[in-house]
């Protein structure tokens, strides 16, 4: 029990429906993903973390008290939930300022310090708006503003990028490196796979209820390296390129899922990515594409749950 | 308990309740009595009969049907609509103590429906004045102010408390008062004295010795009509306190 969190054994059950199932995990200090198809659990754990459910066995301790601890130790937690719900009839200023007041805040201050917020997510222009005129992306951004607002040792942030733009992304993406840096614990769920990646190198994974592997994301994929790797090609002769690819001697099925694609699985993909330039150039293969679903958390997770 | 996160929480649900189409529709079901009174005016009523009328109207309509109404939706609405939104958990995640939201609901609550509950109960009686009837007596005043209050203190704790344990509380909260509150008074023995509505009737009585009002049997004090709804809604409400306490939050339909 030494990690910002820790699971051990947690199972959560709505009536008979398991939502976490012996769920043992640890999440240490920094940037954590936590990955899995929706009705995984991730909802469940964040709602267990934040105190709003009860664990019914095991042990769940965050910051090194119980989960279920309520009080002023709250305040060390901030929790952006997935819903997009919000208080419609607020502003984005008027939200955030008094749920700050909620965590004891002085009105004062907690204007001040949700002004800081907003100012964060980048949202000051939008901060006097009625929440409900607020796009997806700004409404995930300004539950992002109210998580952070009261400084919090661990923000809890549960599927945060979804229904942000790809510019959205990309500062959201920069707040959470900056409060990690900043030395706040940050715990991200997903199931846009590339921009957890690109986030953390630190994963949890979790399928129905339980969690299937943990740690370095390299380290989970050696755990997965006696399977094949999936390549997808793009390509106008995907008759010709498969002929040219089944000389390679590594390639163990190539499937044609739709025109102009074909897929290659192989059981080296680092001498796959090697040798295809090299094929390419000297018989004029007309590949237009490369995408290599083993190079993303999606492959990885897929083949531990196949 | 925090006074400051009490109020921050009542101020919440206050204005969270006093807004939209709901501030629209509420506040055309309390001018309902209004309207009337102005209709038996613009008929020709003469000043006794528009003034006893406008007592009567209380007993018949505002207090049965238009407080009753206006409270069933502004307190059942502060625990099912944000927990059918999933909005509670923004609450929850903070560290204001369950209690303090509870009580800052109800009182939240309170306000945004006697804003509407007191215009309900007076502006016909202004109504009536403008068009001739006797000015009412200070009792008659004291009484209707009073059973307004505590119509909408009573039946407020109630209803949040359906609010917070079932999703048919709009359904439940409706048969109790047109069912319960309407049909038990009429039963003999002791029956009408498991209604609050039988308290409130015998509160006017008590307080006013003639016209419509005093057409009760008043078998209790004074201080015992108060102390029955007063106590019913500390119940309701400590009973909505220490299910809320208890409750969990799970996600929403579209997470898990």
């Amino acid at each position: 029990m030494n990690g910002i969190v820790d699971a051990q054994a947690v199972t959560k059950q709505y009536g008979e429906v398991l939502g976490l199932n012996r769920f043992t995990a640890t999440f240490g200090p920094g940037i954590t993903g936590l990955v899995g198809p929706n009705g995984a659990g991730k909802s469940t754990l964040f709602r267990l973390l934040a105190g709003q459910l009860r664990v019914d066995a095991g042990t769940l301790s965050v910051l090194g008290r119980p989960a279920s601890t309520e009080g002023p130790f709250r305040r060390r937690i901030g929790y952006c939930p997935e819903s997009p719900a919000l208080y419609d009839w607020m502003t984005g200023e008027e939200f955030v300022r008094t749920l700050l007041q909620l965590d004891g805040f002085a009105r004062d201050e907690a204007a001040a310090r949700a002004a800081t917020a907003i100012n964060t997510v980048g949202l000051m222009e939008a901060r006097r708006r009625r929440l409900r005129t607020y796009s997806k992306g700004m409404r995930q951004r300004i539950k992002l503003a109210q998580s952070l607002a009261h400084d919090p040792e661990l923000i809890l942030l549960d599927e945060p990028l979804n229904g942000v733009d790809p510019v959205g992304r990309v500062h959201f993406l920069s707040v959470i490196r900056t409060l990690a840096r900043a030395g706040r614990h940050v715990i991200v769920s997903s199931h846009i796979l590339y921009e957890l990646e690109r986030l953390t190198d630190h994963v949890v994974l979790i399928s129905n209820g339980r969690a299937l592997a943990q740690g370095n994301l390299h380290q989970i994929r050696g755990l997965i390296d006696a399977r094949p790797h999936t390549i997808e090609l793009s390509t106008p002769d995907p008759r010709g390129v498969a002929r040219a690819l089944s000389t390679l001697d590594h390639v163990v099925a190539i499937d044609f899922p739709s025109p102009g694609r074909l897929t290659v699985r192989s059981r080296a993909p680092d001498a796959f990515y090697q040798s295809l330039p090299e094929l390419v150039v000297r018989e004029h293969l007309p590949v237009t594409g490369v995408y290599s679903s083993d190079d993303n958390l999606d492959a990885v997770f897929r083949y531990l749950t196949e | 308990m925090s006074v400051a996160q009490t109020l921050t929480v009542a101020r919440m649900s206050l204005k969270g309740g006093l807004r939209g189409f709901r501030l629209l529709g509420l506040g055309a079901l309390a001018a309902v009595p209004s309207a009337v009174v102005a209709a038996l005016a613009a008929s020709g009523a003469g000043p006794s009969t528009l003034a006893n009328s406008t007592e009567s109207l209380f007993l018949s309509l505002t207090l049965p049907v238009v407080i009753l109404l206006l409270t069933l939706v502004l307190f059942v609405a502060q625990f099912r609509t944000e927990i059918e939104d999933d909005t509670l958990a923004y609450l929850l995640a903070r560290s204001v103590p369950r209690t303090e939201i509870a009580v800052g609901k109800y009182f939240g609550a309170l306000g945004a429906a006697l804003a509407f509950s007191l215009p309900a109960t007076f502006i016909p009686l202004a109504v009536a004045g403008a068009a001739g009837a006797p000015a009412p007596l200070a009792a008659v005043i004291l009484s209707l102010g009073t059973m307004a209050f505590l119509a909408t203190m009573t039946f407020g704790a109630a209803y949040c408390f359906l609010g917070l344990i079932t999703r048919s509380a709009l359904l439940i909260g409706l048969l109790v008062g047109f069912l319960w509150e309407e049909l038990v008074p009429l039963l003999p023995g002791y029956a009408p004295r498991l209604t609050i509505v039988f308290y409130l009737r015998n509160l006017a009585a008590l307080l006013v010795p003639t016209g419509p009002l005093s057409g009760f049997s008043t078998p209790y004090s004074l201080p015992t009509v108060i102390a029955v709804p007063v106590a019913v809604a500390i119940v309701f409400l400590g009973l909505t306190a220490g299910v809320f306490r208890s409750r969990e939050v799970p996600p929403g339909r579209t997470t898990a």
